[in-house]
């Protein structure tokens, strides 16, 4: 059985693994000067049979440590766990042997239904104890922890009680779980939901806090909505480097799905993100302007 | 109903098109009313399915055209909304609403998808390692009239135009599109040999003996059947030849005859 190279090593900067660049990817000759130094799936993508996708997979995943990220567990559902689900994640883990397993902090569908997108949750006191018990049967079952993103959104609840940081920092120390975070969220829902991003960072539990996501948004003046389809913009740069400077070195990748530029551009936004968190790392008098 | 499941409910509801109840359990910001802000999850709901019937479906796609395809493909993800975990599997019911639901000046579109489909289940289902013809000819010659065959999980087959392949082929390229329809219809078989996805047609003696041994039937009875309903003289001849092709193309899983021998 093929060695696979431990996942248990995941640190530094990372990209999510799209098919538009297996090809390159695959160069492995091309590998050295890449600075990948770790990927991140979309377990669904993955949860099939067989043939090319899962290939192409096995020979990348041969190269690189990997981590899988999910966007069907609907943790938040008041629907039952979707236990079909859960066996292929399983399934897939063992396969790929991932550092770790997240999915989002969000609901996907009720009545035997999937809607397909991070629906919100409302922050309240039957909500969180619903989201507890979920994710600690669902670790229970897959013998780990796993990492649950924080989302963006664009409505919130009258019910809402609590705010969203509190809901994922109470969430945590009820279930031990870790947590994603993903800047570009924190910077959309303060903008849509009117509070300050470093109020929200400042309530997380750094010890928890295993990988970061930065991705690109659509600003409508009114509104942004979380598309992954452009650049990182300014603003979500410099709560990156607060985030660093509060959580320390923390893994972090670069999310794309939509208008998917070629590698080689997603991999020197990805050198800005190892520059600007290495900068903030620095003593003081070490930092270049 | 707990308070949780209710929110849930009537947002989803909402996304359906079912109901606006949720507009007054949500709020907006102060620059943009709440009923505004539930437009995006909306609209994404629908483009997110479209764009991932698209995928599954390339040739439906390229041979209705983006608008064309984009209203057809709302009006089946309303009838038939997504089931499981993946979207992988939201067109598995598209072929059969297409033959349903036919679009007017559209003759070959349930066709198309019926191909579409088929292909898309052979590019990712499990891998399997097929039966040879060495396993063949290793079989004890008292199980030759008794043996059954297991198919791979990616060979499926469907009733299609003559020329849908001819019209897919010229889809994907975006070249001038064949005038087909005058052929009939026939049988087509698609499977994946290695990891390549293939596709031809059946000839109607074939099909009815495909058909036999996917349902579990024996290869005597293969052979009874091409010589009693197509009489065929030869047919123990033409069946091992049939067997010996789907042998060689790798639509065979295993070769069962202990279980025959056993009953």
């Amino acid at each position: 059985m093929q060695t696979l190279p431990s996942s248990s090593t995941v640190t530094g900067f990372g990209l999510g693994l799209r098919p538009q660049h297996y090809a390159e990817i695959l160069d492995h000759a091309a590998a050295p000067i890449r600075r990948i130094d770790w990927l991140e799936i979309i377990s669904e993508n993955y949860m099939i049979g067989g043939g090319k996708p899962l290939r192409n997979l096995m020979e990348i995943r041969a190269h690189y440590p990997m981590v899988m990220h999910g966007v069907s567990l609907s943790i938040g559902s008041a629907a039952p766990l979707d236990l079909d689900y859960l066996r292929d994640l399983k399934s897939l883990s063992r396969r790929i042997e991932p550092a770790w397993i997240s999915d989002h902090l969000c609901w996907t569908g009720v009545a035997g239904l999937n809607m397909h997108d991070l629906l919100p949750l409302p922050f309240t006191e039957e909500a969180l104890a619903h989201v507890t018990s979920r994710v600690l049967a669902v670790q229970e079952y897959l013998g780990r922890e796993i990492l649950l993103e924080n989302t963006s959104s664009y409505v919130t609840y009258a019910d809402s009680m609590m705010a969203e940081w509190d809901f994922l920092a109470e969430l945590v120390r009820r279930t031990d779980c870790a947590l994603l975070l993903d800047v570009n969220n924190v910077y959309v829902n303060a903008f849509n939901h009117g509070f300050d991003p470093l109020t929200f960072l400042a309530a997380l539990p750094a010890a928890a806090i295993r990988q970061i996501h930065l991705a690109g948004h659509e600003h409508n003046g009114t509104h942004i909505i979380d598309t992954h389809d452009h650049d990182v913009v300014p603003a979500v740069w410099e709560l990156y480097a607060e985030a660093i400077a509060r959580f320390g070195p923390v893994p972090t990748m670069i999310e794309r799905d939509d208008h998917i530029p070629p590698l080689a551009d997603l991999i020197a936004e990805l050198d800005r993100a190892r520059h600007l968190a290495g900068n903030v790392l620095l003593p003081d008098r070490e930092r270049v302007a | 109903m707990t308070r949780l499941s209710e929110i849930q409910s009537e947002f989803q509801r909402y996304l359906l098109g079912d109901s606006d109840t949720i507009a007054a359990m949500v709020r907006g910001n102060e620059r943009i009313i709440a009923a505004d802000l539930l437009q995006v999850y909306r609209r994404g709901y629908s483009l997110r399915l479209v764009e991932a019937l698209g995928n599954d479906f390339p040739g439906l796609h390229g041979l209705l055209g983006p608008a064309a395809f984009a209203h057809m493909a709302r009006a089946y993800v309303a009838a038939h909304p997504s089931q499981h975990s993946s979207l992988r599997w939201l067109g598995r019911n598209l072929p059969h609403h297409l033959a349903t639901h036919p679009i007017p000046g559209q003759p070959f579109a349930a066709d198309m998808a019926h191909f579409d489909w088929a292909v898309a289940l052979a590019f990712d289902a499990r891998d399997e390692v097929p039966a040879t013809m060495a396993d063949m000819l290793a079989l004890p010659a008292a199980a030759w009239d008794s043996f059954r065959l297991l198919f791979t999980e990616a060979v499926s087959d469907f009733r299609a135009d003559a020329g849908i392949a001819d019209l897919r082929r010229a889809v994907l390229r975006a070249v001038d599109l064949p005038q087909i329809g005058a052929g009939g219809e026939q049988r087509w078989v698609v499977w994946r040999q290695d990891e390549d996805v293939q596709y031809r047609p059946l000839a109607e003696d074939e099909a009815a003996a495909l058909d036999l041994m996917r349902n579990n039937g024996r290869f005597g009875a293969m052979c009874r059947l091409l010589a009693e309903q197509f009489g065929n003289p030869d047919a123990a001849l033409r069946s091992a030849q049939i067997l010996k092709d789907w042998l060689d193309r790798g639509l065979v899983a295993a070769i069962d005859h202990d279980a025959a021998a056993s009953s």
